[in-house]
C-alpha cells in the first residue's frame, strides 16, 4: 500500500492545511512495516525536512509542470498511482509506506488538503480514474480488507457524514479546520530520513489547457481570513451607511469588518467581506458581532474565532446565547460609545510616548538641490533619490560636497521615491509604477525590475539581527528585511531581495492612526518616519506598530514658499540621536541632534496630517 | 450563447440542524428548500451572458418531483428551459451518477457555456462538475469569482482568489465553470417573470433513463449523519446598552485586544 499525499506550498514551506493532511494521512499507513511514511508529491521545491518531520519517508518533486495547471497535477498523481498499482501486482513494494496486501486500508490512497487547489486536482484525479473521492474528511481508519471508514464535513463543518469508502484507491481531501497539523516523532527524537525522487510530469496538450496565471492579488492589507480582531456587522445596522462606527472600532483595534450575508444581498458591503458557509471562515482572536442573529450558515465561518462578543437588541438571538460575552442593546448606541471610551482611554497614555526636539549641529551643502524623495548615508558617503516624471534621477555625493560625484536618470515614465542598501545594491521605489528597481552601488546600471504591490514611498532596510547592540553602521549589517511606506498608516515588511510582502504593520499613536508615513530610516532599534506636510518624525516600534518617540525637527525647518518644498529625506548618523534631515529642493542638509522634550501637542499635529 | 445550469434542491436551514430519526437525512419538516447559493450566482450569470450575447438559458436539476419549484425559481429569474432528472423521493444520489445524469442532457444539447456552483451548500462533494467535464470532454474551471468573455465570445475567463493572488483561468468554449457567491448579486425575481415560470413546462426524464440506476454504486457510501458536538457556552451579559462600555472595555483588556 502506498499513501501519497499532495503538498501545497506557501513560499518556501508547505502550506499549513497541506501539514494536517500529511497529519491524516500518516494515519493510513499501517505500522506492520515499522517505520514506513507517506510519500509527499510536491510540484515545486520541496520543503524536504518539514516534509520529513510531519512523518513523509518519501518526497517525489514533479517537474515539467510549470505552475498549477489542475489537470495535469492530477494526470501526475494518477500515474504514480498506476506505477504503484503496478508494483504491487507484481509482488513488489510500492514507494514510500510499504506494506503486505491487505494489510488495513484500501489498496492505495491519494490525500490532499480540502483547500480549492486539494478538492479540485482530487476531482480530476476521480475523473481520469473512475475513482470515488471524499472531499473534506475530519476522520479516517481502516475497515476490513479494504474499505476504509470516513467521517467528512457536509454544510462546511455544520453537520458530519459517517461513510464507507471502497475503492482500490482512496482518494481524500482533509478539512482545513478539524484536523490538527502534528509532527510525527517527537522534538529531539533521531533525525528522520526522506528520500527524494525526481518525477517529470507526462502530461497530454489537453491536460494543459487550463492553467492559472497568476497576479497579486488585493493592496496586501490585513485579510478577513487572517485577522486578529474582526467587526462584525449584520441586519441591525440597518443601511450601508450605518457601517461608519464598525469602521472606526476595527480601525481602533487594529482589525477589519466582517458581514453576515444579508449585508451582502442587500448590497451594503461587498461579499468580498461576508463571513459564512459561502464566504470567508475567520479565525481572529476575537469576533464582536454587531447586529448579528447568528444563521447556522454564519457560525460555519465564526466557529474559529477565539473568542466572541455579541451587541444585538434581541437577547435571545442564536449569537447572543453562543457568544462569551453579550451586550443587550442597540449598536448604534454601543459602538459610538465604545469608540469614545477607546480614544479617551488612548489619549490617557501620551506619557508612554517620549518626546524630542532637534538642535541643528551643522549644515551641509544639498549638491543640486534635487527634489528629495529618498535618502541614506553610508559612511561619509549620501545617496539620494530625486523624484518627478522625467527628472527622476539616482545620486551619489560625498557630504559636505557642493557637487554631485555620480548620477544616473531613470526611464522618464518613472517617478523616483524612497532608497536603501541591500548589499552592494541599492533598491529604489518608484511612486504609482508598481515596480521597484535594483541598482549596483558600483556601476550605478540597473540591475533589475522588482515587482511591487503598492504604491511605493519611502524605505528602509533593518538588520537581520536588529536588536543587536552594535556600533555598526545599518549599511553594513547584512538586511534581514526591507520595510516600505506608501503615505497610509501602514508599513509593509517585505523579503529583502523580492520584495514579496511578509507582515503588515498598522501604525499607531495613542489609539490613533498615523497617516501619510513617507520617508523611512531605521534607527536605534526603530523605523523613524517622517510625516508628510509636518515636521514630525515619528519612531515605530516595528513589532507593535506603536510610535514610542516623537520629534518635532521645526527648528530644521527651511522657509519656502512653495507648498511642494516639504521636509523628506532622513537618515541617521553613526551617533546615536544623530540624522541628516532635508527636503525637496532644499539648499541645505542638516545634521541634528534630538533633544529631550516635553509634550507640546505635537500628537495633534502630527496626526493632523499635511491638510491643515 | 447556449448555456446549461445545473442547479440542486437542498434544505433550507436556519437556526439550527435537526435529522430525521434514522439520521440518514435532515428533518425538513419545518423547512423549506432553495438552491444552493452558488448556484443562485451561477444562473444570474447566465442569464446576464445570454442578455449579452444573445441565445437562452437551460436549468437542469438532479432530484425529486418537488425540485421542480427550485427550476421554475430558475425560470423567474430569466432561465427559458428547464429539465428534471427525476429521482424517487428521499435518494440520495452520488457525485459519480450526478455527474453521469448531468452528462446525459449536457450532452443532448449544443451548449456553449455549462455552469454549477463549485460545490452544493448540502453535501459538498466538490467533484460534480469537474466529473461532467471530463464525461464531456471539455475544460473546466472551479471556483469562480469572476467570468470575463471577449466581445467575440470565443474564449472565457475565469478568476478567484487563492493564497492571497489572483488565479485567471482562460478556457475555449464550450467549457464548464463552477462559481462561488459573490461573483455577482442575483436580481430579485420579476412578477412577470413569476408568472411565466408557473405556466412553463419543466421537461421531466425518470433518472433510470439518464442512466443513474444505481445511484451510489461505487461511491463513498454515506452510512448515518451527525451535528457535531458544540461546546455550550453560557454568555457573560455585560449590560445593557451603553451603560455597557466600561464592562466591555474590561473584557478587551482581558482579552489582550487593547493594551
Amino acid at each position: 500500500m502506498t499513501v501519497w499525499c499532495l503538498v501545497e506550498l506557501d513560499g518556501d514551506a508547505a502550506a499549513d492545511a497541506s501539514l494536517r493532511a500529511l497529519t491524516l494521512a500518516r494515519g493510513l499507513v499501517p505500522d506492520a512495516a515499522g517505520g514506513s511514511g507517506v510519500a509527499a508529491v510536491v510540484f515545486g521545491a520541496p520543503p524536504a525536512g518539514e516534509l520529513a518531520a510531519y512523518g513523509a519517508a518519501d518526497v517525489y518533486v514533479v517537474s515539467g509542470v510549470d505552475g498549477y495547471a489542475p489537470r495535469a497535477w492530477a494526470r501526475v498523481l494518477a500515474g504514480l498511482l498506476g506505477t504503484a498499482a503496478h508494483d504491487t501486482a507484481a509482488g513488489g513494494t510500492g514507494a514510500g509506506g510499504t506494506a503486505v496486501d491487505g494489510t488495513g486500508g484500501s489498496r492505495h490512497a491519494v490525500v490532499a488538503a480540502g483547500t480549492e487547489h486539494g478538492n479540485e486536482v482530487l476531482a480530476h484525479l476521480g475523473a481520469i480514474t473512475g475513482l470515488p473521492m471524499a472531499a473534506n474528511c475530519v476522520a479516517v481508519s481502516p475497515s476490513g480488507a479494504v474499505a476504509l471508514d470516513l467521517v467528512r464535513q457536509r454544510w462546511a463543518g455544520l453537520l458530519l457524514e459517517e461513510a464507507v469508502l471502497d475503492a482500490p484507491a482512496a482518494l481524500l481531501t482533509v478539512a482545513t479546520d478539524a484536523v490538527a497539523a502534528v509532527p510525527a516523532a517527537a522534538p529531539g527524537a533521531a533525525p528522520v530520513s526522506i528520500t527524494v525522487h525526481e518525477v517529470t510530469a507526462a502530461v497530454t496538450g489537453a491536460d494543459l489547457t487550463v492553467r492559472a496565471v497568476e497576479t497579486p492579488g488585493g493592496t496586501g492589507g490585513v485579510s478577513l481570513a487572517t485577522a486578529r480582531v474582526v467587526v462584525g456587522g449584520g441586519r441591525g445596522v440597518g443601511s450601508a451607511a450605518g457601517f461608519t462606527s464598525l469602521e472606526e472600532l476595527a480601525a481602533l483595534l487594529g482589525g477589519v469588518v466582517g458581514v453576515s450575508r444579508v449585508v451582502t444581498s442587500e448590497g451594503w458591503r461587498p461579499h468580498s467581506m461576508q463571513v459564512g458557509q459561502t464566504g470567508t471562515k475567520i479565525t481572529p482572536d476575537l469576533y464582536l458581532a454587531c447586529g448579528i442573529s447568528g444563521a447556522i450558515q454564519h457560525f460555519a465561518g465564526c466557529s474559529g474565532a477565539r473568542h466572541i462578543i455579541a451587541v444585538n437588541t434581541d437577547a435571545s438571538a442564536p449569537m447572543m446565547t453562543r457568544a462569551d460575552y453579550a451586550v443587550v442593546g442597540d449598536l448604534h448606541e454601543v459602538l459610538p460609545a465604545l469608540v469614545k471610551a477607546l480614544r479617551d482611554r488612548a489619549l490617557g497614555d501620551n506619557r508612554r510616548v517620549r518626546f524630542f526636539r532637534v538642535k541643528v549641529v551643522r549644515r551641509f551643502p544639498h549638491p543640486a538641490r534635487g527634489f528629495t524623495q529618498g535618502l541614506f548615508a553610508s559612511g561619509g558617503t549620501i545617496w539620494e533619490s530625486g523624484g518627478q516624471y522625467g527628472m527622476s534621477v539616482l545620486r551619489r555625493y560625498e557630504l559636505g560636497a557642493a557637487q554631485v560625484a555620480a548620477e544616473a536618470p531613470l526611464p522618464p515614465d518613472l517617478f523616483a521615491e524612497g532608497i536603501c542598501q541591500v548589499g552592494g545594491s541599492i533598491v529604489q521605489l518608484t511612486w504609482k509604477e508598481r515596480v521597484a528597481l535594483r541598482w549596483d552601488a558600483a556601476t550605478l546600471q540597473i540591475a533589475e525590475r522588482i515587482r511591487f504591490n503598492r504604491e511605493g514611498w519611502g524605505i528602509c532596510a533593518v538588520p537581520a539581527d536588529k536588536y543587536a547592540s552594535s556600533g555598526r553602521r545599518a549599511a553594513d549589517v547584512p538586511a534581514g528585511e526591507v520595510v516600505t511606506s506608501d503615505g497610509s498608516s501602514e508599513l509593509v515588511r517585505r523579503d529583502p531581495v523580492s520584495l514579496e510582502p511578509r507582515a503588515v504593520v498598522h501604525v499607531r499613536c495613542a489609539g490613533n492612526r498615523v497617516r501619510w508615513l513617507n520617508d523611512l530610516a531605521w534607527a536605534g532599534g526603530l523605523v523613524w518616519a517622517n510625516v508628510l506636510g509636518t515636521t514630525c518624525l515619528a519612531g515605530i516600534d516595528l513589532d507593535s506598530g506603536t510610535v514610542t518617540d516623537l520629534v518635532d525637527a521645526r527648528a530644521a525647518g527651511e522657509r519656502h514658499t512653495h507648498p511642494q518644498m516639504l521636509m523628506n529625506g532622513i537618515t541617521p548618523l553613526v551617533r546615536p540621536g544623530e540624522f541628516l534631515l532635508t527636503g525637496k529642493g532644499w539648499r541645505s542638509i542638516r545634521q541634528v541632534r534630538l533633544i529631550p522634550d516635553r509634550d507640546r501637542g505635537q500628537i495633534g499635529r502630527m496626526l493632523a496630517g499635511p491638510e491643515h | 450563447m447556449e448555456i446549461l445550469v445545473c442547479v440542486k434542491r437542498v434544505p433550507t436551514v436556519g437556526g439550527a440542524i435537526t435529522l430525521t430519526a434514522d439520521s440518514r437525512a435532515i428533518d425538513t419538516k419545518a423547512s423549506g428548500f432553495t438552491i444552493s447559493p452558488h448556484e443562485e450566482c451561477a444562473v444570474e450569470e447566465a442569464v446576464r451572458l445570454a442578455e449579452r450575447f444573445g441565445g437562452s438559458v437551460t436549468v437542469v436539476s438532479l432530484g425529486p418531483a418537488e425540485a421542480q419549484e427550485q427550476l421554475r425559481a430558475c425560470l423567474a429569474l430569466g432561465a427559458s428551459a428547464a429539465v428534471l432528472i427525476e429521482t424517487a423521493p428521499g435518494v440520495e444520489t452520488g457525485p459519480i451518477a450526478t455527474a453521469a445524469a448531468l452528462h446525459s442532457v449536457a450532452a443532448s444539447g449544443a451548449f456553449d457555456l455549462i455552469l454549477l456552483g463549485n460545490e452544493a451548500s448540502d453535501t459538498g462533494g466538490y467533484q460534480v462538475g469537474i466529473r461532467l467535464a471530463h464525461l464531456l470532454g471539455m475544460p473546466v474551471a472551479t471556483g469562480a469569482k469572476a467570468i470575463t468573455v471577449p466581445d467575440d465570445g470565443s474564449s472565457l475567463s475565469a478568476s478567484r482568489s487563492y493564497r492571497g493572488v489572483t488565479e485567471t483561468f482562460t478556457l475555449p468554449l464550450p467549457c464548464v465553470v463552477t462559481v462561488k457567491e459573490g461573483i455577482n448579486l442575483p436580481r430579485y425575481p420579476s412578477l412577470p417573470g413569476r408568472l411565466r415560470a408557473k405556466r412553463a413546462a419543466v421537461r421531466r426524464v425518470p433518472a433510470e433513463a439518464a442512466g443513474t440506476a444505481a445511484v451510489t454504486a461505487g461511491d463513498v457510501r454515506m452510512t448515518r449523519l451527525r451535528v457535531p458536538d458544540v461546546p455550550r457556552k453560557q454568555a457573560t451579559v455585560l449590560g445593557q446598552g451603553a451603560a455597557a462600555v466600561p464592562a466591555l472595555v474590561a473584557v478587551l483588556a482581558e482579552l489582550g485586544v487593547i493594551s
